[in-house]
């Protein structure tokens, strides 16, 4: 056979080993933003039945009106960021206007269930924190390799598009304010 | 036992050391004078011979030395230390068995496995434990000739850990451990994190990738480097069922007893201090005494999972002792009273019921 053959075809299947390769990644990477997705409801799912638990608890000391809040934060499958993004910012604010009540109630902040939800949601917390650092390990790979050669060229041939990233809100970065009214 | 009743076992230790000496001298030069007699020269394999008969002397004297350490360090141990660790349990003889670090699935305990000079007490309210450790593989060589390599010489440590969790996530620190994890088939997963610096120094495995997210924070990265760089040695942390193991790998072993020197109980307790130094290093710069997270006793250490009849057979497999079960007790320490003590057999298998 023409050597010249034999060494395009050796390139070609060089070439489309590359190129499996590369769409294997991409792929891989967009399943593990999707499974990182999904970590972030799980986290959203337990600090939203932490909140139900210390509504509760709140409830027994205060006119807290549980019922009204849980509808305002809705927590569901198949949310988009965004709304999760938005879940996330309700409950926030939630659990800070409930340490506020708790400060007028001694009662209250000295219960043994008000201590061990507190601390349920500083966990709850950390799981939501670790479920957004990965989403965002992996939105970063997989816009890394939409504006890296020749895993770009891959990525708009499969027609994949940059992800974003799970953004903290402009309100979490502030100081928190405690108004005691 | 106070320091003058120490110092007195020493000498007789010593004594009894010389004396095995001293017979075993007189009988190789009887067995030699009879051998040159009988050949009327003087071969080089007979010093093969002095090898063989020096064994069970050998043997002897280090059974000798090895019951005066043991006593030395359950008498001495917990008084010198006693404003660093609290609740100090010692074994010299033994150390954490080979299925502890087994079920943490990080590292093979190779062909050969010896652990010895066990402590474990309370710092900051923190349950550690500590062992040498020596792992060793055997090599053929093309002609058939056995040698062993070690893979693993240092300290091994278990801490409680302040965060509940089901994975196991690893961090392995590159530059010594990458050869050793490379040949422990490991089903756990590569893990890269946000950290570049820190990612160049460590490799991260997990079963779970969130698991190694949610344990692995940006903050205990950077305690992580900082406890790397204050640590002298190689380091690998293992965080399984509740606890943080640590492996320190610096080829050294820790609690050195020489029984030809006059007992100096400051300089001991210096000594003891250096010793113990990672494991204060450890708690301090990981801050494992921030309980935050604890959600009240359910956050209390969970035991290393294991049967107490494979640690049985795993000790009878290596020569340990078999275990009594006596209760562990932990009595206040007070200068020359002794507290009751056990070997790490039988606490582990404590731990285990």
């Amino acid at each position: 056979m023409n050597p010249l053959i034999i060494v395009a075809i050796v390139v070609v299947v060089v070439l489309l080993i590359v190129y499996i390769s590369i769409r294997n990644n991409i792929s891989r990477t967009q399943v593990k933003i999707d499974e990182a997705s999904a970590g972030i409801d799980v986290a959203l799912q337990k600090r939203y039945d932490v909140l139900t638990k210390m509504l509760d608890v709140v409830k027994a000391y205060t006119k807290y009106e549980k019922e009204t809040i849980l509808e305002v934060i809705k927590v569901r499958q198949g949310m988009s960021m965004d709304e999760k993004v938005e879940a996330d910012k309700k409950m926030s604010e939630e659990f800070s206007k409930i340490s506020v009540v708790a400060e007028n109630y001694p009662e209250l902040r000295s219960s043994d269930n008000y201590k061990t939800l507190q601390q349920a949601i500083a966990d709850t917390e950390e799981h939501l924190q670790a479920a957004r650092r990965m989403f965002n390990s992996n939105v970063s790979k997989l816009n890394q390799l939409l504006v890296t050669f020749p895993s770009n060229v891959v990525a708009s041939g499969m027609g994949v598009t940059k992800r974003a990233f799970y953004e903290v809100e402009e309100a979490k970065k502030e100081d928190v304010k405690m108004d005691f009214e | 036992m106070d320091i003058e009743s120490l110092e007195n076992l020493r000498k007789e230790t010593v004594r009894k050391c010389n004396k095995n000496n001293m017979i075993f001298a007189f009988i190789i030069v009887i067995i030699l004078l009879i051998l040159f007699l009988i050949f009327k020269v003087f071969d080089v394999r007979f010093l093969f011979l002095i090898f063989v008969v020096y064994i069970p002397f050998g043997i002897m004297n280090e059974k000798v030395k090895s019951e005066y350490k043991n006593t030395f360090m359950k008498s001495l141990l917990p008084i010198a230390v006693k404003n660093i660790l609290t609740d100090v349990q010692v074994d010299v003889n033994n150390g954490i068995p080979s299925y502890v670090i087994q079920e943490t699935h990080s590292m093979s305990t190779g062909d050969r496995y010896h652990s010895s000079n066990f402590v474990s007490g309370k710092y900051k309210d923190i349950k550690v434990m500590m062992s040498d450790v020596h792992i060793q593989d055997e090599h053929e060589d093309s002609e058939g000739n056995t040698s062993y390599v070690t893979i693993f010489l240092g300290q091994w440590m278990i801490f409680d850990f302040n965060k509940n969790f089901k994975s196991n996530v690893q961090i392995w620190e590159k530059k010594v451990f990458g050869g050793i994890s490379r040949r422990w088939k490991s089903s756990l997963k590569k893990v890269e994190l946000e950290d570049i610096e820190f990612n160049e120094k460590f490799k991260v495995l997990s079963e779970n990738e969130l698991d190694a997210f949610y344990i692995i924070t940006p903050k205990l990265m950077e305690r992580v480097k900082a406890v790397e760089a204050a640590i002298n040695g190689t380091i690998m942390l293992v965080f399984y069922n509740n606890q943080l193991h640590v492996a320190v790998y610096n080829n050294k072993t820790t609690f050195n007893v020489n029984i030809h020197k006059t007992i100096n109980f400051e300089e001991f307790a210096r000594e003891s201090l250096k010793d113990l130094d990672a494991i204060i290093k450890f708690v301090d710069i990981l801050e494992l005494d921030n309980d935050l997270f604890k959600v009240g006793e359910v956050n209390k250490i969970e035991e290393p999972v294991a049967d107490v009849t494979r640690a049985a057979t795993t000790s009878s497999n290596q020569g340990i002792v078999a275990a009594n079960t006596e209760p562990v007790t932990s009595q206040p320490v007070q200068q020359n009273s002794s507290i009751e003590n056990v070997d790490a057999v039988t606490y582990f298998n404590n731990i285990n019921k």
